[in-house]
């Protein structure tokens, strides 16, 4: 022991020595730090925590975005296609209203040019037969006597509105 | 030519009052002391939450430190690790003080029984064997108690088992492995720093120009790494004494 330097109040002064070290540096190094490294640890987490929260916040609100967006353009296609419908329906209902009049407005052409087709030819028939009977009278008045020119005049007229029809 | 001073005794530089005399190493050892308290004190003054670059490297040593005990003591190493920290903390910046210049060379030149001898005013606090034999009794005793405390009596039944001759022939090699660490231990660091200081002196008288710098390199790891081992293998001891063994 004594050749090795070891002495009890040397060995006494270091054990002192060391254990005034652990104070010392638990009280003012280890202790502030590990404290100071727990706070921002936890800070971190939080903010981290945070973020992550913000971002579900977003993608939640820009999912319903989309699904507004989306909702929003199918009623839009829906509108449309119920206008396109609606409007093809009401192009047959006007065209075919329209082929009707026009058929209307060709059958009572049609209906007014016969009448008036019709007229002439009774007129027609009225003045041809005057004209005719008094050609006739004129004509025959010697040689028939009035009652044999009245069969003819019948005759002929029977025929010709035979013909005329 | 002058003589090489090579002391395995801490000499004493002079005395404080009857009986108590301050040696080299233990002046040597105040002087870390007090720079390890004044620089403590200069990067906790005020923490702040984005940190500056001193508060940066303080967090990232004691942060170090506590992953690595962490990963021996797990959740236990809250409760030790002031003790395990000042284990390696001290003993690095002790171990570090022989590269510094004029640690070994700075003395005064005493005449003892006739004789001239030199006397370094400073001597790294790891080169004494009071220190590492201090500092090893204090690792022994706080792996003893924090065995009993957490054991209670299985711990003793550990050392003292009269249950059948082996087991009693088990626990008492179990005593003297458990006193060798002490032993074990204060050599262990003593020996690699004094002989590194002792290495250094030897190059420094030999070749003072260049000579020293790679090994003021090499003896810089070899402080490191004896710290590292002195703490690693006292949480590593603290862990086996705390942990139920089922035999």
């Amino acid at each position: 022991m004594e050749k090795l330097g070891i002495q009890p109040v040397q060995l006494f002064t270091q054990v002192i020595n060391f254990l005034v070290m652990v104070i010392i540096l638990a009280k003012f190094l280890y202790k502030p730090i590990l404290k100071a490294l727990d706070e921002r640890r936890k800070k971190i987490e939080a903010g981290l925590r945070y973020a992550e929260e913000t971002k579900a916040e977003l993608e939640k609100s820009e999912k319903r975005r989309k699904d507004i967006v989306a909702e929003a353009k199918d009623e839009a296609r829906h509108i449309i296609d119920e206008a396109k419908q609606s409007g093809k329906k009401l192009e047959a209902e006007i065209v075919e209203k329209a082929h009707k009049e026009a058929e209307q407005i060709i059958a009572k052409g049609k209906s007014e040019v016969e009448l008036e087709r019709s007229e002439m030819e009774k007129e027609l028939r009225a003045g041809t037969i005057s004209v005719a009977s008094a050609m006739v009278e004129s004509v025959l008045r010697g040689a028939l006597d009035a009652k044999t020119q009245h069969a003819i005049i019948g005759k002929k007229l029977q025929a010709l509105a035979r013909v005329s029809k | 030519m002058p003589s090489l001073n090579i002391s395995l005794v801490a000499e004493t530089v002079f005395h404080l009052g009857p009986g108590f005399a301050v040696t080299n190493s233990l002046l040597t050892t105040w002087l870390v002391m007090t720079f390890l308290v004044v620089v403590s004190f200069a990067v906790t003054r005020n923490l702040a939450l984005v940190p500056g670059r001193v508060q940066s490297v303080a967090e990232i040593a004691v942060e170090g430190l506590y992953s690595l005990f962490e990963a021996v003591l797990h959740e236990q190493a809250g409760r030790y690790f002031s003790l395990l920290a000042t284990f390696f903390v001290f003993i690095a910046m002790m171990n570090w003080t022989e590269i510094l210049p004029g640690i070994g060379t700075i003395g005064v030149t005493l005449v003892e029984e006739g004789k001239k001898v030199f006397v370094p005013l400073f001597r790294p606090g790891t080169a004494d064997l009071n220190t590492t034999l201090a500092l090893a009794v204090i690792a022994f005793l706080v792996i003893q108690s924090a065995g009993l405390a957490v054991l209670r009596g299985s711990y003793i039944k550990k050392f003292l088992n009269f249950a059948n001759p082996i087991s009693f022939y088990v626990g008492i090699l179990e005593i003297i492995s458990e006193l060798s660490r002490v032993v074990s231990f204060a050599f262990r660091l003593f020996g690699n720093i004094f002989a590194g200081d002792v290495l250094l002196t030897v190059i420094a008288f030999l070749m003072p120009l260049f000579g020293p710098l790679p090994f003021l390199g090499l003896e810089l790891f070899v402080g490191f790494i004896q710290a590292l081992v002195f703490s690693m293998l006292t949480a590593v001891f603290l862990s086996v004494a705390i942990t139920h063994s089922d035999h």
